[in-house]
């Protein structure tokens, strides 16, 4: 509901952004629809001139009808002393309950003119309505639609800006990524190094007492909530060079080669060990159980029974094997790493991908939100393909045809 | 080093089993029984001519109890989670409370003043039930899903050319009717014309066509529909999603935080995992012998499913409820330690650790939350994980009877 200067402003602003067009290249409406309602009304019009349209089946008289809510909403605005009546119609529209308002216009008869206006042609226009004006229309718009913009005079162009800032959104997400990707790949790297040697330790020592505690303390540790272990890590590190704000030179966005830098390298450290504590259990419990699993099989016996030592049994025979899970534990655990990286981002105050999508969604960025998701949906199918070709190191039979 | 991969892991009887079935009844009777132990009325207030029950009854007991005669059974937590104490606010475990300091704050307060211990004991309610629920309607989804895209699989759903154009007419008119519906329930229009059955009655009209011709349908070539594959790039699609992005996005869309839905939510996030489940379950099962002998026999899907997959199936499913209990409880207090899982009028184990990253210096709403969700995700964990490694000793012994038959 607007006046007809807020009408003008927003038909120019509107332009101005290409939102006065239908949303794809046909739509489906009734016949009291108009594709030119888009080029004057606001969202919040058009969602009353929506239900009005089928009451009747042309649009001038949708409009017209329309016109006259809009009247009376104003008149009421407009007044020193409001009504009852007015009041009431008022809230109503400002709540966008179209329900009350249907009720309000059948029963209630004003003295005001305009609501009377707007009761009566209501009336009117509920007596006189047909099935007929519920039947679809598909009408064509053509190219000039906000799809066809959007794909070919933004996302093709690469024009795509923030909303928040005016950045075109790559500029604002690579930084970002460089930090997530590499925080995640450094932490991976020493977390398979670990992880895959804990694993084969616990499996080559079944009984030692010393193992034991370790496997007790492994599924302690594979319980361990992140936020509270990176709290705990972050409390409990001395302030200073492991946390606090970054040194930035003047005009510079923060990327990884801020954090590379000498003064800066200490703030890594935390969210690196707090990932490593947290996925290095969860690494050295399915190698530990793959290790177990193929020790079973039947080639294992064979190559006992060859005289092999155990240690060369274990390490050339049943690893190769049983690397075969853990890659796939690591390639499917990707989307859970971006996740995580959420949480170590907010917690650690890094401009990762994490906090940048937090910042993002808060300030209705839509556009940065889903060159995020893009994003994070690019790495889970890099993973996996990486994942494949890794495969093949192990299980060189995977790639022939049979 | 000696070498024990050809042993077959027997069930021993594992010592800290025991310990995690006592952690979890520990947690759940606590839960039951939080306003009993943990609250701000008294359970009992004996004067010299009348006992009355303030834990009851929302009215204050004390203007029947002004006399010095009056006896006061207290909880053994004098404070309940809302409790908002302005003497002690951020005090160390151990320091006094209460209106006149008569009582200690065992486990320390928060910011608010608030009790760490009651916090704890009605926390445990939430993360309790929230994630039981969630993981219960997940997998109710999840596992009717996996059922029936694993048991149809690829081949077993036949549709012609001419059911498939029937379909997607009834569907198209459908779709438009309740369009239209919705729109004319708000025009309260619905009550007084016949405009909205219209296209009821034609999605009627055209069903009950498609009932009575589906001798005349079902002629000619028919196309196997491959329910897996569509039924699996879904559940891909949801498990390829960060779930953090997935649950920021459904958050910010809700205007209103409420507590159904972030169950709804924590269900959503969970039920791919156990619809791959039991889709791989089924179709192990359904490749069997004995059920293709069962439809060769002319026995319908429902008799199959009863009596040759589901029991051999459904305890592995079972095992995996447990475990993601216990992702839905790490899940809702994530979420609540963002800012963005519970209501703020609700307690959680995560909000509290979200206050303790606020003031550095009150370590103790930090360390006891996190020791009490760690115990109770580890206790749920264990517990798995013993069912697990119990089901596989039997599934061991049962193959070696296999092959010795």
């Amino acid at each position: 509901m607007s006046s007809a200067e807020e009408q003008k402003m927003w038909s120019k602003m509107s332009k101005k952004n290409g939102w006065n067009h239908p949303a794809f290249y046909f739509s489906i409406n009734t016949n009291g629809w108009s594709k030119e309602f888009y080029q004057t009304y606001h969202p919040d019009q058009l969602f009353f001139i929506q239900k009005f349209a089928l009451l009747t089946d042309d649009p001038t008289e949708t409009i017209s009808l329309y016109e006259s809510l809009n009247q009376a909403y104003r008149s009421g605005l407009n007044t020193n002393a409001p009504s009852k009546y007015q009041r009431q119609l008022i809230k109503y529209v400002n709540e966008k309950s179209y329900k009350s308002i249907i009720e309000f216009a059948q029963t209630v008869t004003p003295n005001d003119l305009d609501l009377k206006n707007f009761t009566n042609s209501f009336i009117t226009k509920l007596k006189d309505r047909k099935v007929a004006n519920a039947l679809p229309q598909i009408s064509w718009n053509g190219a000039e639609n906000r799809f066809h913009n959007f794909i070919f005079s933004k996302l093709l162009a690469g024009n795509l800006r923030s909303k928040i800032d005016g950045k075109p959104i790559f500029k604002k997400i690579w930084p970002a990524v460089s930090i997530t990707l590499f925080i995640n790949l450094l932490a991976l790297v020493i977390v398979l190094f670990f992880g895959i040697r804990l694993g084969r330790y616990l499996y080559e020592h079944p009984t030692s007492k010393q193992a034991k505690i370790w496997r007790v303390l492994l599924y302690v540790f594979f319980a361990m909530p992140l936020f509270w272990l990176a709290t705990l890590v972050l409390m409990a590190a001395p302030g200073n060079f492991f946390s606090g704000i970054p040194s930035l030179q003047p005009g510079e966005t923060p990327s990884i080669l801020t954090f590379l830098r000498p003064r800066n390298l200490g703030f890594l450290v935390l969210p690196v060990l707090s990932i490593v504590l947290n996925v290095t259990v969860v690494v050295a419990i399915h190698m530990y159980r793959s290790l177990r699993d193929t020790g079973q099989q039947k080639f294992m016996l064979a190559a006992q029974t060859r005289g092999i030592s155990a240690r060369q049994l274990i390490r050339n025979h049943n690893q190769p094997v049983a690397m075969f899970s853990i890659l796939t534990v690591v390639g499917n655990s990707i989307p859970a790493l971006i996740s995580g990286s959420v949480v170590i981002e907010i917690i650690f105050n890094l401009p990762g991908i994490g906090r940048l999508l937090w910042q993002s969604l808060y300030g209705f960025d839509w556009t940065v939100v889903t060159g995020l998701l893009f994003f994070s949906i690019i790495f889970s199918v890099v993973g996996q393909l990486l994942t494949d070709l890794a495969y093949q190191v192990y299980h060189p039979e995977m790639t022939s045809q049979t | 080093m000696k070498y024990s991969g050809q042993y077959i892991s027997s069930n021993k009887t594992d010592g800290l089993l025991k310990w995690a079935y006592t952690v979890l009844l520990f947690f759940i009777m606590i839960s039951f029984f939080a306003p009993l132990i943990a609250n701000d009325k008294p359970i009992r207030v004996k004067t010299s001519n009348k006992t009355i029950y303030p834990i009851l009854s929302s009215k204050s007991y004390k203007s029947t109890c002004n006399k010095e005669d009056c006896k006061i059974l207290r909880t053994p937590i004098p404070f309940s989670a809302q409790t908002i104490d302005v003497r002690a606010m951020h005090a160390a475990p151990g320091s006094l409370g209460g209106e006149e300091l008569q009582y200690t704050h065992l486990l320390g307060t928060d910011g608010l003043g608030r009790d760490v211990t009651a916090a704890l004991i009605y926390g445990s309610r939430t993360a309790l039930w929230i994630s039981v629920l969630a993981a219960l309607l997940a997998f109710f989804i999840g596992c009717v899903y996996g059922l029936l895209i694993g048991y149809y699989g690829h081949d077993r759903v036949l549709v012609t050319y001419r059911q498939w154009i029937c379909s997607i007419v009834i569907l198209l008119l459908t779709g438009y009717g309740l369009l239209v519906i919705s729109h004319l329930n708000q025009a309260t229009i619905l009550s007084d014309t016949n405009g909205a059955f219209l296209y009821m009655g034609m999605a009627l009209l055209v069903s009950s066509f498609f009932y009575y011709s589906r001798n005349m349908l079902s002629k000619g070539k028919a196309i196997p529909v491959n329910l897996d594959g569509i039924g699996m790039r879904v559940v891909d699609l949801i498990k390829a999603l960060p779930a953090l992005f997935i649950v920021l996005f459904a958050l910010q869309l809700v205007e209103q935080k409420r507590i159904y839905y972030l169950i709804i939510l924590i269900a959503f996030l969970l039920w791919a995992g156990f619809a791959r489940h039991a889709r791989a379950e089924v179709w192990r099962m359904r490749s069997r012998a004995s059920v293709q002998a069962a439809l060769l026999a002319g026995k319908n899907d429902l008799w199959i499913f009863r009596h040759e997959i589901l029991p051999f199936i459904v305890r592995p499913l079972f095992v995996s409820l447990a475990f993601s209990v216990a992702g839905a409880i790490l899940l809702e207090a994530t979420l609540s330690f963002l800012g963005i899982g519970m209501p703020v009028d609700h307690v959680s184990w995560g909000t509290l650790i979200n206050d303790a990253r606020n003031h550095n210096s009150s370590w103790w709403l930090l360390v006891f939350p996190g020791l009490c969700m760690l115990s109770l995700i580890w206790a749920i964990q264990h517990i798995g994980r013993s069912i697990e490694s119990r089901l596989q000793y039997g599934n061991q012994l049962l193959s070696i009877d296999e092959k010795r038959s």
